[in-house]
């Protein structure tokens, strides 16, 4: 049995587009909204971890067989799963199209869960957020949101409502 | 029977694979594509997706006054607002099944075995031009479902409407979701008395990954 | 062949020591490119600390020195299941991972009579060792291509070692490769009385050998 501390979804412009933590004792819930300046501040610095960890072992990899860069359209890429620490772990799924879901758990060193974010991604977000035609393509709307500069998120009440039944029985 | 059939494929990929690596894969990605066409895919009736796209591209063209520059620039637009979404919906259908496109080639046989057969139901040829580095799917006379029933009067047809130009914004707006950036263009439709119909991909280059500030 | 990079860590976040065991690497990584993996790894320290879930506050290390400041807060109050789940425990692995360490094994004996090296004696029969309170620190990086492993002593000094994924070493089985390492650098190094605390190693023979014969019973290399 798994216990979830929080969830957050990153979109391909460094930006958090959806927070959520949850509070075991009280069930009580946090969320990233506009104005919380709380959860931005720790949505930066959650995605600077998955980020530099990324890059960090990436390039290592490559210095280690001796990859030489050499089609620029395809390079090489490698996917960052979890970093565990002394009393939580973060799970990350990236997709292609450059997201990142990251749920953060309790230490569990047999639950991987990589099923339970490839559930949300291709049956909440996809149904929800991605074929809703009123969502925005793109949550960053000009050139001085990007770069983890942007503030919107998505605010979905029938996505919320399925990210909680998903999550509530696991907490 | 059809196990025969299937048994004679696994034959003859397996004779092939010998020889070229390319060729099997491109069978691969064939039969990938007509899996999760079969499988994961929702299918609506072909009539009725026809005459809704045909009564809103006449609304467009009466809307523009039949500008047909306009209205091509509007269809590609509106392409890409689909392409952008529907990239999220390919890569979770076909996730984990899919090998990683190594080069250019592999990207347009990707496209049209697996992107096209799932969502039109049609298989283009894929002409791959070395020197130019450029893609081009080519649609036989009466291949591109889109243009079922259509005949172009005319004074649209001299002003070079590109009927199924949406085609290209798709396209277009779902590589630049997996950081691909390039141009994609009708060159030429069977609707304006061509020979075949032809989307052609070039200058594809990669679009890179946005760090955030201060790094 | 899983192990690739051994690094050892000073509490400021200084490299002073690594130890590469892949040619490639050796080959392509310069000094200050490692030094730069060093200093980056050291502030992913700082970043778990400051992401620490609320509900995980309170027993976070720095959560009582605020507490003093706020005297009206309530007390600290952690019942006794809570408490139960930290310390980590980490199950023991003998040195050579399960295969006892035989009497006519030369090279192990020596290492093991010359140093205070974890699983000797003390540790003999037991299955588990408890680790101290480590709640945001890093123990583990999961990637698809690599495996990094931490262990932060007490004091501060963090060992860290990079292996790829030819083999799933858990992270158990490195914590006490690692405090063995730990207890090594304790013995030939800081006892050395040319060395300065906090510097680099550099130099040191006798601490290289042993680390790669402990690496070679440790069937890492």
């Amino acid at each position: 049995m798994v216990k979830i501390y929080s969830f957050w979804i990153f979109d391909r412009h460094c930006n958090c587009i959806y927070a959520v933590e949850f509070d075991t004792d009280k069930k009580e819930i946090q969320r990233l909204t506009t104005n919380s300046s709380y959860m931005h501040e720790k949505a930066k610095l959650m995605y600077g971890l998955i980020f530099s960890m990324s890059k960090l072992t990436n390039t290592y990899h490559q210095k280690s067989i001796d990859y030489k860069e050499t089609d620029e359209l395809f390079p090489l890429e490698t996917n960052f799963k979890k970093i565990s620490t002394g009393s939580y772990s973060i799970h990350t799924l990236k997709t292609k199209t450059g997201l990142i879901f990251s749920l953060v758990t309790d230490i569990n060193d047999q639950d991987r869960m990589e099923i339970e974010l490839q559930y949300i991604y291709r049956e909440i977000y996809l149904k929800h957020v991605t074929l809703n035609p009123f969502e925005y393509n793109d949550y960053a709307l000009s050139e001085s949101e990007t770069k983890g500069e942007g503030f919107r998120h998505i605010e979905n009440s029938n996505f919320d409502k399925d990210i909680y039944a998903f999550i509530e029985p696991l907490l | 029977m059809s196990s025969n059939i299937s048994s004679e494929k696994t034959n003859e990929s397996s004779t092939v694979s010998q020889v070229d690596p390319d060729y099997q894969k491109e069978i691969f990605l064939k039969q990938l594509g007509e899996h999760v066409y079969q499988q994961n895919m929702k299918k609506i009736n072909a009539e009725f997706f026809n005459v809704t796209y045909g009564s809103f591209v006449r609304t467009l063209i009466d809307f523009y006054d039949s500008d047909a520059d306009k209205c091509n620039e509007k269809l590609k637009a509106m392409g890409e607002s689909i392409g952008s979404r529907l990239i999220d919906d390919f890569y979770s259908k076909v996730t984990n099944q899919i090998p990683r496109c190594s080069n250019l080639k592999d990207l347009g046989n990707t496209i049209a075995y697996v992107g096209f057969k799932m969502y039109i139901n049609t298989v283009p040829r894929v002409i791959f031009d070395e020197t130019n580095r450029t893609i081009k799917f080519r649609f036989e006379s009466n291949a591109n479902i889109f243009n079922k029933f259509v005949e172009l009067p005319d004074d649209i047809k001299e002003k070079k409407l590109y009927y199924s130009n949406i085609v290209s914004g798709i396209i277009k707006a779902a590589l630049a979701g997996i950081a691909l950036n390039c141009d994609v263009e009708f060159i030429s439709d069977t609707l304006l008395d061509d020979q075949y119909t032809d989307i052609q991909i070039s200058n594809v280059t990669r679009i890179k990954d946005e760090v955030p500030m201060g790094q | 062949m899983s192990l690739e990079s051994l690094l050892i860590i000073n509490k400021s976040g200084g490299l002073i020591y690594n130890k590469n065991f892949n040619d490639n690497i050796e080959k392509n990584i310069n000094s200050n490119d490692m030094l730069i993996l060093a200093s980056t790894l050291h502030s992913a320290f700082t970043l778990t600390n400051c992401i620490l879930p609320e509900v995980l506050q309170k027993y976070s290390e720095s959560y009582n020195d605020s507490k003093e400041r706020k005297e009206n807060e309530e007390e600290l109050d952690v019942t006794d299941s809570e408490r139960n789940k930290f310390p980590i425990k980490v199950k023991y692995y003998p040195i050579g991972n399960k295969v006892n360490i035989t009497t006519n094994n030369m090279i192990a004996n020596e290492l093991l009579r010359e140093t205070t090296m974890i699983g000797t004696e003390l540790f003999y029969n037991k299955k588990d060792i408890i680790d101290y309170e480590q709640v945001s620190c890093i123990r583990h990086i999961d990637s698809d291509v690599l495996d990094v492993y931490f262990y932060q002593s007490i004091t501060g000094i963090k060992f860290i070692s990079i292996s790829n994924k030819k083999e799933n070493l858990g992270v158990d089985r490195m914590t006490c490769f690692m405090m063995r390492v730990y207890s090594l650098f304790s013995d030939v190094v800081l006892k050395n009385p040319f060395y300065s605390v906090e510097m680099p190693i550099r130099k040191n023979k006798l601490f290289d050998d042993k680390i790669q014969m402990l690496v070679e019973m440790e069937n890492l290399v």
